[in-house]
């Protein structure tokens, strides 16, 4: 088995279990956004609305336009983030990728839909897993 | 940024059946990053693919959950088709090899063979035997079985077996360190038994010393038995028909090997192999009810055929009790089985073969009420349903049965004379009679493909197998009257070869093809 990378800290204002879970997803996606901006990725947009639903980050990955969908959860019960992104919910994400992709896409070569799970670990951080390529 | 159990690929073995023929197949997984999913690609049947909920909760309630990771497994060769929930045991073992919980090592020579229950068990499959005989022919060496099929696997020599009670002992015999759950035993291997030895008459087989006079038919049943020959009796309504036919399994000797593992593999294949046993050594016996259909008699079935009666009579008899009552297409459907010794069967997957070299005995009534022997005055029937009811039996069935015998149409049996004659002869006796004639049969086959007189070739039957002069003029005659067609000529001159091989003669004479023709009776219409 891999070592468990350390974990990440998880910068919210009260312990996690009190947040709501907006409170909490948006916690989630400020955190992948700055990591991701951090590792180099140019953040273009962040909740973008339309009337389909909601893309979380959209951001250059060198000449790659990727949508980015974030999960973050606090607990593995309902199972891991990554597997509430159904196969549904990619159709959604590709709906949603064209739509923006029509509208005002920056210039670039290849589009991508990744998803990142953030599993927040209490007060001590969070683990993050990002999913490249998923659809 | 990835943590938990590793991505990679493993594989392992497991084996794909169509009838009895088995082929090794290799369960590679891949366990790659991605959305959560399991993929189970390689032509797996609707059973097959619903492994992977089986799997995933099987290896869950074991502690070695499957990971939330793009999960692809195929059961390769792709090309062909899978079936049944016997795969479950391999995919497990190979996924959880793919994310590292099982050394890729241990398991990738092993074949395993099993349905995994909810809660980790492992349950028995059918068709284990025919599985791993196909597995041990490809150089398969060692193979993990449920423990409910560890007797079946004993049978096949040659194979290191390890039974396993549960996914969590096999994952542990690979040398996987399974977190402790609560209540979970852990299970201890355990040795198998070696097979009990051969049992020939586990189930009590009616004897000849039962019927009362039919001097005729238990000679009749006696050459059937020594030679292989089809019989076709025919007779009112409690002349013994039934007994004499369903006594013929008492003086068959024992299966050879061959004919033995065939058998089993075809019984294991429909889940009545009793592997407590060893392997059927016993010829069978089947007698379907005339309401049978033409799948239930020869197999059938969708997806890929199952084997039917005449498979499971393989070596032995199989009996149609009031034959002209069998639907004409179950009859006719019997033809290519009489003359080729197997059935191959084709479906939407592909073709099944089947071995069926069984020996048909047919009963009939010579009419619709029973009552058309002797002078036939108590017969209600019309000629028109009289020849109609015949008729059912047609003419290239009858033409292939050796031996055609009128029952109970001497008096003796009738008037009681007979009753005095209580206990014939028993078939103990008879059986040593046959297993002699069987025994010279073999000593001049020795240097051919087949076994049995029934089984000469009709070329070889009349250039190397010629009868004494006098009595091959006879058969001539007998020819040119057209008493005979030229194959009931070859049918009565192979049944003269199991007569005189009872009485212990080199070559049939006049007595044996006399005798023959007797039995070959006449034209029933």
């Amino acid at each position: 088995m891999d070592p468990a990378p350390a974990p990440v800290p998880f910068p919210a204002p009260v312990p996690p279990a009190r947040l709501s879970t907006l409170e909490l997803g948006a916690i989630g996606e400020d955190v992948v956004a700055s990591r991701l901006a951090a590792s180099g990725w140019q953040i273009i947009d962040r909740n973008v609305r339309s009337r389909a639903g909601e893309i979380d980050i959209v951001a250059l990955d060198g000449p790659t336009l990727v949508f980015v969908e974030v999960k973050t959860r606090r607990s593995l019960l309902t199972g891991v983030p990554q597997a509430a992104v159904t196969p549904q919910k990619v159709r959604r994400l590709r709906l949603l990728a064209g739509t923006y992709l029509m509208d005002n896409a920056p210039r670039h070569r290849d589009v991508r839909i990744d998803v990142v799970a953030v599993h927040v670990l209490g007060a001590g951080g969070c683990e993050i897993e990002h999913l490249r390529a998923v659809s | 940024m990835t943590s938990g159990p590793r991505c990679g690929q493993a594989r392992t073995r497991s084996v794909a059946l169509r009838g009895i023929t088995g082929t090794v197949v290799e369960v590679e997984a891949d366990v790659a990053t991605g959305l959560p999913a399991f993929f189970l690609v390689g032509l797996p049947d609707s059973t097959t693919l619903q492994a992977r909920e089986r799997v995933r909760a099987a290896a869950g309630a074991v502690g070695a959950a499957i990971a939330p990771r793009r999960i692809t497994v195929n059961l390769s060769p792709a090309f062909v088709p899978k079936a049944g929930s016997g795969f479950d045991l391999g995919i497990a073992v190979a996924i959880l090899a793919a994310q590292g919980a099982v050394p890729a090592g241990a398991v990738e020579k092993v074949a395993h063979l099993g349905e995994l229950g909810l809660d980790g068990s492992l349950r028995p499959v059918p068709g284990v035997l025919p599985a791993l005989l196909a597995a041990r022919d490809a150089g398969v060496r060692r193979v993990v079985v449920p423990e409910a099929n560890a007797r079946e696997a004993a049978l096949v020599e040659g194979l290191e077996i390890t039974p396993a009670r549960d996914l969590a002992t096999v994952l542990a015999g690979h040398g996987c360190a399974l977190p402790p759950l609560p209540g979970r035993a852990m299970l201890q291997e355990r040795p198998v038994a070696p097979p009990a030895p051969p049992v020939t008459d586990a189930v009590p087989v009616p004897d000849f010393a039962d019927v009362i006079g039919q001097a005729q038919a238990r000679r009749a049943a006696e050459v059937a038995a020594a030679g292989g020959h089809h019989l076709l009796l025919q007779g009112p309504p409690g002349t013994g028909k039934t007994m004499i036919a369903s006594r013929i399994p008492g003086i068959l000797p024992p299966l050879a090997d061959e004919d033995a593992l065939a058998l089993s593999a075809v019984r294991s294949l429909d889940g009545s192999l009793d592997a407590e046993r060893g392997l059927i050594r016993t010829a069978p016996f089947e007698s379907p009810h005339h309401t049978a259909s033409v799948p239930s008699i020869v197999g059938g079935g969708s997806g890929t055929a199952r084997p039917g009666a005449v498979s499971r009579a393989h070596a032995g008899v199989l009996f149609l009790d009031e034959a002209p009552e069998f639907s004409g297409r179950v009859l006719e459907a019997l033809r290519e089985p009489l003359e080729t010794g197997d059935i191959t069967l084709h479906r939407s997957q592909g073709a099944a073969r089947y071995p069926a070299r069984f020996q048909l005995v047919l009963a009939a009534n010579p009419c619709p009420c029973g009552m058309a022997f002797g002078n036939g005055r108590e017969c209600t029937c019309t000629p028109l349903q009289r020849r109609r009811y015949l008729r059912k039996i047609s003419g290239p069935v009858l033409d292939r049965m050796d031996m055609r015998l009128q029952v109970g149409s001497d008096e003796s049996v009738r008037t009681g004379s007979a009753a005095g004659s209580l206990g014939g002869e028993p078939s103990a006796r008879i059986a040593q009679r046959v297993v002699r004639a069987r025994r010279a049969q073999a000593a001049r086959f020795a240097d051919e493909p087949w076994l049995l007189n029934s089984q000469i070739p009709g070329a070889q039957l009349r250039r190397e197998y010629a009868a004494h002069t006098l009595a091959a003029t006879m058969l001539q005659r007998a020819l040119a009257h057209g008493r005979l067609t030229l194959r009931g000529h070859d049918r009565v001159l192979r049944v003269a070869w199991t007569v005189a091989d009872l009485e212990g003669d080199a070559r049939p004479d006049v007595d044996h093809v006399g005798l023959a023709l007797t039995l070959r009776g006449d034209d029933l219409r």
